[in-house]
């Protein structure tokens, strides 16, 4: 499993790796069962402290994706097709909350957005 | 036990230095570093642990038992470097382990013998030709040979260059494989701790300014810099310290969020190192608690 | 601790073959069994002291799995193992250098165990009370000096007492040697008591 982590990102470290697992899992790339490097291990590959690990597994845990059996590890959880819908929408929510608020500020009008958006669709 | 090192209400003056009651806890499986200017009394209290220097009150607990009833049994499973040397000079590394060796009942030769292929020491010559690095080294896998639960190092990097400092962070990583392990170590180079320690400790003339997880000090704690307009009497109130000059001012926040909340985009926010932490504490305020 | 004192004999390592020469030549010199084994003890041990301060060894130790107790003990037991293997490098050249051994030398060899540990008594408080350092290489040479200055006064004290008429009539040698030894022995078990004491309140820095 890679994930990439930048020292001089804005983003706190253990969100980095959150998000990285969770896109791997929304993508498929990870599915129900597969095994996580040990938060140790991970911490040791990364060059952090343990704790950021442990703080990124929690929350990933606390979100449903994973789940841990002491003294084993840490697994990814069983992802309902729903959930995972529900989820995917959560994260396109977030991201146009982004674009909008991006556009507003360099004066884009609702039209301009749509249309952009229709070129794009078009274009994939 | 959840604590590797228990400090409570510990008292301890010689000179015009004093430790007045002081508490502190190291988490067991994790890394604890310590930071502080000279003399802030990081040293003391390391000793303090291993009871080089006993308390004048207060108790210590170090792996769940004192030193009067345990000694021997606590000793036999801390691993230490100090920042000098504690070699003898005229003897070569091989008979020096021969001293060390049979001290410890896990004493793992052929791991010692792994660590000196390692850090290329020589085991034949004599340790008064080795340099302070080398020493450290030296030092260092002494500590590490006979399997030590809990790594006490006073200042271990300070000798060593950049490469092996590395090696150095990714040795210790290695040793927190083991959830079993814990290692407290002081030093004045922060670059070492934000990619090894879970918490820091935080030490100014014998007190304990923080004692914190490395995430809530990087969540929480911030430079901000703007004009020197905004500050009054009840903004500042916000800062740790401040520093104002023509262009504008500099200051620390232990309360990110809140001025985030105050000033908004009439401010620059950043990050603080932890190198900013010590220097704008240095006597200022102790903690930051907005009223 | 059995450990401290193979330390302390095991750190001079080559020096040993010194320590023998030195031997030696104060016995090609004639002098005393009584001067050479106090000396050479007294120079080892002085050594020994000297090394662990060059080696930061009160914090080395320390640190390691021993209490403070042993760590003086250890000290006091190889003092007396290094003046027996002086005295038994006495006696196997005595014969050599001298075709035989004196009679009279057990009072030597008893003579050079009894101020090796009044002057071990004398100063290893002393240098648990204050070693530092800066201060600790005066001191080692003090000791030495003491030791030097105690066999003769020791070689003249027993001629006194021995001149006197009164002292030989009530106390035979075997008697003055058997009084002396336990007085020194007394002495150095007090003395190692209260170099213990000493040694626990103090902080290694």
């Amino acid at each position: 499993m890679q994930i990439l982590i930048s020292n001089s990102s804005k983003e706190a470290i253990y969100i980095q790796i959150k998000n990285q697992i969770k896109e791997k899992v929304l993508s498929g790339e990870l599915v129900e069962g597969d095994a996580l490097p040990s938060m140790r291990q991970l911490a040791m590959d990364l060059h952090i402290s343990v704790i950021t690990t442990k703080r990124a597994y929690e929350e990933l845990e606390k979100e449903g994706f994973i789940y841990s059996i002491v003294g084993k590890g840490s697994y990814i959880a069983e992802q309902n097709a729903d959930v995972i819908r529900e989820k995917k929408l959560t994260t396109i929510e977030e991201k146009l909350v982004e674009v909008i608020a991006n556009s507003k500020e360099v004066g884009l009008s609702l039209q301009d957005i749509k249309d952009w958006i229709t070129i794009l669709y078009g274009e994939r | 036990m959840e604590h590797a090192i228990e400090l409570r209400n510990v008292h301890k003056s010689f000179g015009s230095f004093s430790i007045t009651d002081l508490s502190l806890k190291v988490k067991k499986g994790f890394v604890t570093g310590f930071i502080g200017g000279n003399g802030a009394g990081k040293s003391t209290l390391i000793k303090m642990m291993m009871n080089l220097l006993q308390p004048d009150s207060g108790e210590i607990r170090v792996l769940g038992m004192n030193y009067k009833e345990n000694e021997k049994k606590i000793k036999e499973r801390i691993g230490f470097v100090f920042n000098d040397a504690t070699l003898y000079k005229e003897l070569d590394l091989s008979d020096m382990k021969k001293l060390i060796a049979p001290c410890y009942r896990q004493w793992d030769d052929r791991l010692f013998h792994q660590y000196c292929d390692r850090f290329e020491l020589p085991l034949r010559n004599k340790i008064k030709s080795f340099s302070d690095g080398m020493k450290m080294k030296v030092s260092l896998a002494f500590a590490l040979s006979h399997h030590a639960d809990l790594l006490i190092m006073d200042e271990p990097t300070a000798n060593l260059d950049p490469i092996f400092r590395r090696e150095f962070m990714q040795l210790l990583h290695e040793v927190m494989l083991n959830e079993e392990k814990t290692i407290l170590l002081s030093t004045h180079i922060m670059s070492d701790l934000s990619s090894l320690a879970d918490y820091i400790t935080f030490m100014q003339k014998g007190q304990i300014v923080f004692s914190k997880e490395l995430h809530e000090i990087e969540e929480k704690y911030a430079i901000v810099r703007g004009k020197v307009e905004l500050l009054d009497g009840d903004t500042e109130q916000y800062f740790l310290s401040i520093t104002r000059t023509d262009s504008g001012f500099e200051a620390l926040t232990s309360d990110y969020k809140a001025v985030q909340a105050l000033f908004g985009n009439e401010v620059i926010i950043e990050k603080a190192s932890l190198e900013e932490i010590m220097y704008y504490s240095r006597g200022g305020k102790a903690d930051a608690s907005i009223n | 601790m059995l450990q401290l004192i193979k330390k302390d004999i095991a750190i001079h390592k080559f020096q040993w073959l010194l320590y023998l020469a030195m031997l030696l030549f104060f016995m090609l010199l004639d002098k005393d069994a009584i001067f050479i084994i106090a000396l050479m003890s007294a120079i080892i041990t002085m050594n020994a002291f000297f090394a662990d301060e060059q080696a930061n060894g009160h914090k080395l130790w320390n640190a390691m799995p021993f209490t403070r107790s042993e760590i003086v003990s250890a000290r006091y037991s190889s003092l007396l193992v290094v003046t027996v293997i002086s005295m038994s490098t006495v006696m196997m050249i005595e014969p050599i250098l001298n075709g035989g051994w004196d009679v009279l030398i057990w009072k030597e060899l008893v003579g050079g165990v009894v101020l090796i540990m009044l002057s071990g008594a004398l100063c290893f408080p002393i240098f648990y009370w204050l070693s530092q350092r800066s201060v600790i290489f005066v001191l080692l040479i003090l000791y030495i000096l003491l030791v030097i200055a105690g066999a003769y006064s020791f070689y003249y004290l027993y001629l006194y007492l021995s001149d006197t008429l009164i002292i030989p009539q009530a106390l035979s040698d075997g008697k003055l040697f058997g009084f002396g030894f336990v007085i020194a022995l007394c002495l150095y078990m007090l003395s190692w008591r209260l170099s213990i004491k000493i040694y626990k309140n103090r902080g290694i820095l």
